[in-house]
């Protein structure tokens, strides 16, 4: 019994090695690869809303389905946003914001990439006011500008 | 009781869920799966969790579950193990070995899932594709990660006398 329990443990390291090497490999080789150890940045922005990749956001954002929402502060929104995005900051009052809450569209929160903690923010105060389908686009505006979809910017 | 057993010690029996586990663990890590409403199969690879660690890692994080620095290995790595794991269960090559890490896998997914639903997340599960078409996690969904425990369980415990195609028994 014990050779067979050593065996099986042994096959068990090696295919567990060769799958590590394998997805360590292939990711370096990858052009989007990902950091093999991941920072909260990459993540922690919100305590309720998942987040959103960018290719989605943009598939939403072309078939008109997707209302973003920028929670950066004013002055920078007006120098530059995602084209028809509003500009809802953390301490915003969104008492008049009542009607995203009906909206069938999905409501895409986004800050700086340094600064996505805002987004989560937003994105945490429209779900508590019953909105439903919000999402943080992940990588913030810098994400949209790199991947050269539309914005508007103030000249 | 000693018939059932009798059927699992049956090594056609447990070909066929060594096969069964096999494609089902391949299919999941490039983007194949089943889907209910249409009865289709359907193939996406690009959504695949091997041809989209980033995707596979934000289905990981949304279970709110992995400390930060474990979340991209384990979108790294998973795929890959589910793929060798898959072939080597069919092939028959370190069967016993790659049962028991499907046993693994199988065992966090079910704690994952019982965790999510019990604090009723809705998010997708990541199962067989990043998004998998939209499907949030259900308690189906824990149902036949068990069963399929159970069939990895059974083969793990299996001394001898199995089919293999290549190496050693």
């Amino acid at each position: 019994m014990r050779p067979l329990v050593t065996a099986t443990a042994r096959e068990a390291l090696i295919v567990t090695i060769a799958a590590a090497a394998l997805g360590i490999g292939m990711n370096a080789l990858r052009e989007d690869r990902i950091p093999l150890i991941a920072s909260p940045e990459d993540f922690a922005v919100s305590t309720k809303a998942e987040l959103i990749r960018i290719e989605d956001a943009r598939r939403l954002f072309d078939e008109g389905r997707a209302v973003f929402i920028d929670a950066r502060s004013r002055e920078i929104f007006v120098r530059q946003h995602i084209e028809g995005a509003l500009n809802i900051e953390p301490t915003s009052n969104v008492a008049n914001l009542g009607w995203l809450s009906q909206t069938d569209s999905y409501l895409i929160t986004y800050a700086s990439s340094t600064t996505q903690g805002q987004a989560g923010v937003v994105a945490d105060r429209l779900i508590e006011m019953g909105c439903t389908n919000v999402y943080v686009l992940r990588g913030g505006f810098e994400a949209w500008l790199e991947a050269g979809l539309p914005i508007e910017e103030s000249r | 009781m000693e018939s059932v057993s009798r059927v699992f010690s049956n090594r056609f029996v447990v070909l066929g869920i060594r096969i069964v586990l096999g494609i089902v663990f391949i299919s999941a890590a490039i983007g194949l799966r089943f889907e209910v409403e249409t009865l289709k199969f359907v193939f996406e690879f690009e959504k695949s969790k091997i041809a989209h660690p980033g995707g596979f890692a934000e289905a990981i994080y949304n279970y709110r579950m992995l400390p930060y620095w474990a979340i991209n290995l384990m979108a790294i790595v998973m795929p890959w193990l589910e793929l060798i794991c898959g072939i080597l269960l069919i092939v028959g090559v370190f069967w016993r070995g790659s049962a028991l890490m499907i046993g693994v896998m199988l065992a966090v997914f079910i704690v994952a899932l019982s965790s999510a639903l019990y604090r009723g997340l809705d998010i997708s599960c990541g199962c067989f594709t990043i998004d998998d078409g939209g499907h949030t996690i259900a308690l189906d969904l824990l149902i036949r990660d068990i069963l399929m425990f159970a069939g990895a369980a059974i083969v793990v415990t299996r001394r001898k006398g199995e089919i293999v195609l290549a190496g050693r028994n």
